[in-house]
C-alpha cells in the first residue's frame, strides 16, 4: 500500500497548475468576490424582530416605547421560528422574544430570563437596542418591586393603591434614572442570548461543500482512464488485486479534499468573524462531508461509464446545494431533503 | 504448456470466442493474425488471465487457470495494445512503481539489460507524456516484463513505432525467444510476424481457422477460404507476400 500511496501522492501533485487552481480559486472567491456579494443591513434605523405573545400591559408598553426611537424599527412577528428566519435572512439585526407570562413576572419584580435575544455573529447594532430594552424592563420591574414592597409595609391601610405607588416609583427615572444600570457586555443576566448561524455563513459553507464535492468527483476520473488504458489490468496481473490500489487512491483523494474543505471552512468562519464551534460547525461538517465523499466513491465504483458518473454527480450535488439551502433558509422542506448531504450538514449544524 | 479447451467468450451478447481448443508448447513463438473484430485481443486477454472464459477451460501446465492463477501470472508478461502507463511519471518512477507493485521481480541485471536493449536509459529521467510514441511503446513492453516472465503475450507491440524503435524491440524479443521464452503476439505487420513467429494462428469470427507454419498458409488459403466470404481475411493473408 505504501508504494501506491507514494505513487498516488506523486500523481496528485504532478499537475502544479491544476493544484494551484484548486486551492487559489476558492481563496480568490473568499477574499475578492464574496466581500462584495455579502448583504448587510443598510437602513439607517435598526430593524429588530419583536415577539410579544401577550400584546398588553408592560410588554405592549415596552414595545411601544422602543418603537418610538427613530433609530429602531420594530417588526412584530408571531413566533420564535419566524423571528429566527428573519434573523438568518438578514431581514433584521436581531430578535427579542418576550416570555409568555412576561407581564406577571415583571409585576412581581422578576427580571431573570424574561426575554430571549436572538442574533447572529454578524449582528452589530442590536446591542444598542438590547441596552434600551433592558433599561425599559428594569424600569418596570423596579417600579413594581417598589410598589410591592410598599404594599407589604402598608398592608393594613385600606386606602393603599398599588398603581399610585408604581407611578411614584416611576418618577425616579425621569429625566434620568436615579441609578444607572451597569451592563456586562455579553449577557446581562436578564436577557438570554442565543447564537443563530446566518444565511450567508450557511450559504458559504454549503458552497464550499459543493465545490470540494465537484473537484473530488473530478479527481476520481483517472480511474476510468486507467481502466480504459489497461493500467488496472496490469496492476491486477502484477500484484494479484487492484483492491489496495483503489483503496489507496480513495484514501489520498479523501485526505487531500478533506483538508481543503476544512481549510476553506476555517477561512470563511474567520473572515465572517463567526465563532469556530466544533460541535455546531466542524462535527456536522465532517459528518456531511464524509457521507458525501462515500456516496461519490460508491457511484464511482459502480457506474461503469464516465459520462454517466459525471452527470449523476453534477446533478446530485447541485440539487443538494440549492434545495438544502432553500429548505433551511425558507422552510422549503420536503421528504426528499433527507437524501441530500448538504441537508444533513445543515440539520446537524443548526 | 498452455491449453484452451472448448473456450467461449461472450461480450455484449456477442460470441467473441467460439469453442476454441488449441495448445501452445513451451518455447514456441506464435503470431496471431486476422481481421479487425476477429477476437484476437480477447483470445490474448483470456490467455493472460485478464478475462475469464464463459465456458470451457484454460490450462497452464495441465492445471486449470482458476486453480493456479497467481502462479501463472508470475510467469506471464502481458503487454496490451494500449499504452498502460502513468503519463505524469518519469520513466524512472514508472519502472520503480511497477517493480514495487509486482510481487516477484526480475534480477537487477535483467532489468538493466532490458533498459539498455530498448534504449530506455537515454530517456530515464523524462516524463512519459513527453516521450514519442515509439519510446512509450518500448516502455510499455518493458513495464510488462520487469518480472522476467517465461510467457510473453504482446498485442500489437510495434503499432505506431518508428523503424529504429521497432528494430530495437524485435531484436530484443528475438533474443528472448532464443533464450527459451514462449512468445505469442498479435500484429498487423507481416514482417514482425515472419521475424518472430515459428507458427501462425489465423482467427476469424472467434474461431481459429488455421494453426501451423507460415509456409502452409498458401495451401490453407487455396483449400479452405472461399473468396466471396473471406475477402478481408484473404487480403490480410496476401499482404505477407509483398
Amino acid at each position: 500500500m505504501g508504494t501506491y500511496l507514494f505513487l498516488l501522492n506523486k500523481l496528485l501533485f504532478q499537475n502544479k497548475w491544476k493544484l494551484a487552481f484548486t486551492i487559489l480559486f476558492p481563496l480568490f472567491l473568499l477574499t475578492v468576490v464574496f466581500p462584495f456579494a455579502t448583504s448587510t443591513v443598510e437602513e439607517s434605523s435598526i430593524p429588530i424582530a419583536w415577539v410579544d405573545q401577550e400584546k398588553e400591559g408592560f410588554a405592549e408598553t415596552i414595545g411601544f416605547r422602543i418603537n418610538e426611537d427613530p433609530r429602531i424599527q420594530l417588526l412584530h412577528v408571531n413566533s420564535k421560528e419566524e423571528a429566527i428566519v428573519a434573523v438568518r435572512t438578514g431581514k433584521v439585526e436581531a430578535a427579542f422574544i418576550l416570555d409568555e407570562q412576561f407581564n406577571q413576572h415583571i409585576k412581581s419584580g422578576d427580571i431573570r430570563k424574561q426575554m430571549e435575544w436572538i442574533r447572529t455573529s454578524r449582528s452589530f447594532l442590536d446591542t444598542f437596542v438590547k441596552e434600551k430594552v433592558a433599561a425599559e424592563v428594569m424600569r418596570f420591574a423596579l417600579n413594581s418591586k417598589a410598589a410591592n414592597d410598599l404594599q407589604q409595609l402598608k398592608r393594613n391601610e385600606e386606602d393603599f393603591n398599588w398603581e399610585v405607588a408604581f407611578q411614584h416609583a416611576d418618577q425616579y427615572w425621569e429625566p434620568e434614572p436615579l441609578f444607572q444600570m451597569d451592563f456586562v457586555p455579553s449577557n446581562s443576566g436578564d436577557l438570554e442570548q442565543e447564537e443563530a448561524i446566518d444565511n450567508l455563513t450557511i450559504g458559504l459553507l454549503g458552497f464550499w461543500m459543493w465545490y470540494t464535492w465537484i473537484i473530488f468527483a473530478g479527481g476520481l476520473l483517472p480511474i476510468y482512464q486507467w481502466k480504459e488504458k489497461g493500467l488496472l489490468d496490469r496492476i491486477r496481473l502484477r500484484s494479484g488485486s487492484i483492491r489496495a490500489f483503489i483503496s489507496s487512491f480513495y484514501l489520498v483523494q479523501t485526505l487531500f479534499y478533506s483538508l481543503l474543505f476544512f481549510l476553506l471552512i476555517t477561512l470563511t468562519l474567520t473572515s465572517l468573524k463567526v465563532e469556530m464551534n466544533a460541535v455546531n460547525i466542524y462535527i456536522p461538517a465532517f459528518i456531511g462531508f464524509i457521507s458525501m465523499l462515500l456516496l461519490t466513491m460508491i457511484v464511482n465504483l459502480f457506474i461503469k461509464k464516465q459520462s454517466v458518473y459525471l452527470m449523476l454527480i453534477i446533478i446530485y450535488s447541485m440539487l443538494s446545494f440549492v434545495f438544502s439551502f432553500l429548505a433551511i433558509s425558507s422552510g422549503f422542506e420536503k421528504w426528499w431533503s433527507y437524501i441530500l448531504p448538504h441537508y444533513w450538514f445543515y440539520q446537524l449544524m443548526l | 504448456m498452455l491449453q484452451f479447451e472448448n473456450v467461449e467468450k461472450i461480450m455484449k451478447k456477442k460470441r467473441i470466442i467460439k469453442n476454441v481448443s488449441v495448445q501452445i508448447n513451451k518455447g514456441e513463438s506464435i503470431g496471431i493474425v486476422g481481421p479487425n473484430g476477429a477476437g484476437k485481443s480477447t483470445f490474448l486477454k483470456i490467455l493472460a488471465s485478464v478475462l475469464k472464459p464463459d465456458s470451457g477451460t484454460v490450462f497452464y501446465n495441465g492445471v486449470p487457470y482458476s486453480k493456479n492463477v497467481q502462479d501463472l501470472r508470475k510467469q506471464i508478461g502481458y503487454i496490451p495494445q494500449e499504452i498502460a502507463l502513468f503519463e505524469e511519471l518519469t520513466v524512472k518512477d514508472q519502472i520503480h512503481f511497477w517493480k514495487k507493485a509486482a510481487k516477484n521481480m526480475g534480477s537487477p541485471t535483467y532489468i538493466l539489460e532490458m533498459l539498455h536493449a530498448l534504449g530506455l536509459h537515454h530517456v530515464y529521467h523524462q516524463k512519459v507524456k513527453a516521450l514519442s510514441g515509439g519510446w512509450k511503446r518500448k516502455l510499455n513492453v518493458c513495464a510488462g516484463m520487469l518480472h522476467n516472465p517465461d510467457i510473453i503475450l504482446l498485442d500489437e507491440p510495434t503499432a505506431g513505432v518508428d523503424l529504429a524503435a521497432k528494430d530495437d524491440l524485435l531484436t530484443w524479443l528475438k533474443s528472448l525467444h532464443k533464450s527459451g521464452k514462449t512468445i505469442i503476439l498479435i500484429s498487423h505487420e507481416w514482417d514482425v510476424i515472419n521475424y518472430l513467429s515459428d507458427s501462425i494462428f489465423v482467427l476469424q469470427n472467434g474461431e481459429i481457422l488455421f494453426e501451423g507454419p507460415s509456409e502452409q498458409l498458401d495451401q490453407f488459403e487455396k483449400d479452405q477460404l472461399d473468396l466471396e466470404e473471406n475477402q478481408e481475411l484473404i487480403k490480410i493473408l496476401r499482404q505477407r507476400k509483398r
